[in-house]
């Protein structure tokens, strides 16, 4: 058979004849607990439960939104009473 | 698939049943860990990663479609969380002549300057080619490795990363020559 003249296939060729050592069979000891317990710590398992996590930052923003946009609007209510009590008070002591 | 992995997957699924969790881990994990043994950033230990591959593979399995051979989906996602890992990696090395073993250096000198290689170099010769493999880029380590060191037919690495055949052999052409130059350029520096 003709060797190959690539040094690139014959730098693989030596590569492969080199294989690592092989691994013992099963699992590394801890290996099942450690991965279920990287799971446990993530997603929760009720899917209601993660529909109600998922819409709790839209809640809170929701909930925020509530409590400014009344304070804002009686805010402008007040000032609008403001200046009508100055316009009376203006008027009336104008008018004879 | 068989009956009884398809079984252990549905109890995943349905129940979270951790028992079933175990044992899809002990029939997956010689190939997980032989991927990611053979795509291992150097440095990284490949026991994260195989973790890493597993605690995905959990959260997605409810999204797997059964009709596929689930060793595929396994091997993207290793390969996926491997790619990921060497991305990660904000530099590539580049070898100096001084930086390779005195073993690697001489095989360095066989390949370009003599006719064959000595099969009692295979050591260095492997360690060279893992330091030069690192200064390609993750999916061009990953596709020479998949197709020159694995052996793996084109068809095969297409359906492992979702490339089709003629994006492999044309990443392949060009991955080998920049290796062949990476090669050049640690006997001149």
């Amino acid at each position: 058979m003709k060797p190959n003249s690539d040094p690139i296939q014959r730098l693989f060729g030596l590569a492969r004849a080199a294989r690592p050592a092989a691994r013992p069979a099963g699992l590394p000891y801890g290996f099942a607990t450690r991965v279920l317990a990287r799971l446990d710590d993530s997603l929760p398992e009720n899917p209601w439960e993660r529909l109600a996590l998922g819409a709790l930052p839209v809640g809170a923003a929701a909930a925020l939104l509530c409590f400014f946009f009344p304070a804002a609007a009686s805010q402008e209510t007040r000032v609008s009473e403001d200046y009508q009590v100055a316009q009376a008070f203006i008027q009336t002591a104008v008018e004879p | 698939m068989s009956d009884a992995t398809r079984d252990l997957v549905s109890a995943w699924v349905a129940h979270r049943d951790q028992g079933a969790a175990c044992r899809l881990m002990e029939a997956l994990h010689p190939q997980v860990i032989r991927i990611v043994q053979n795509h291992l950033p150097r440095g990284m230990d490949a026991e994260d990663l195989v973790q890493d591959v597993f605690v995905q593979f959990f959260r997605t399995l409810d999204r797997y479609d059964m009709a596929r051979p689930l060793e595929n989906w396994v091997s993207r996602m290793a390969l996926n969380v491997c790619l990921k890992a060497l991305r990660s990696r904000s530099r590539r090395p580049e070898w100096r002549w001084s930086d390779l073993s005195e073993g690697e250096q001489g095989v360095v000198a066989s390949l370009l300057h003599e006719p064959e290689t000595d099969a009692s170099q295979a050591g260095a010769g492997r360690g060279l080619l893992l330091k030069l493999l690192d200064s390609l880029s993750p999916q061009e380590r990953m596709i020479l490795t998949l197709l020159h060191l694995e052996e793996k037919p084109v068809a095969e690495i297409a359906a492992m990363t979702g490339w089709n055949a003629t994006l492999v052999k044309v990443r392949a052409f060009r991955a080998r020559a920049k290796l062949r130059k990476a090669l050049e350029a640690a006997e001149r520096k």
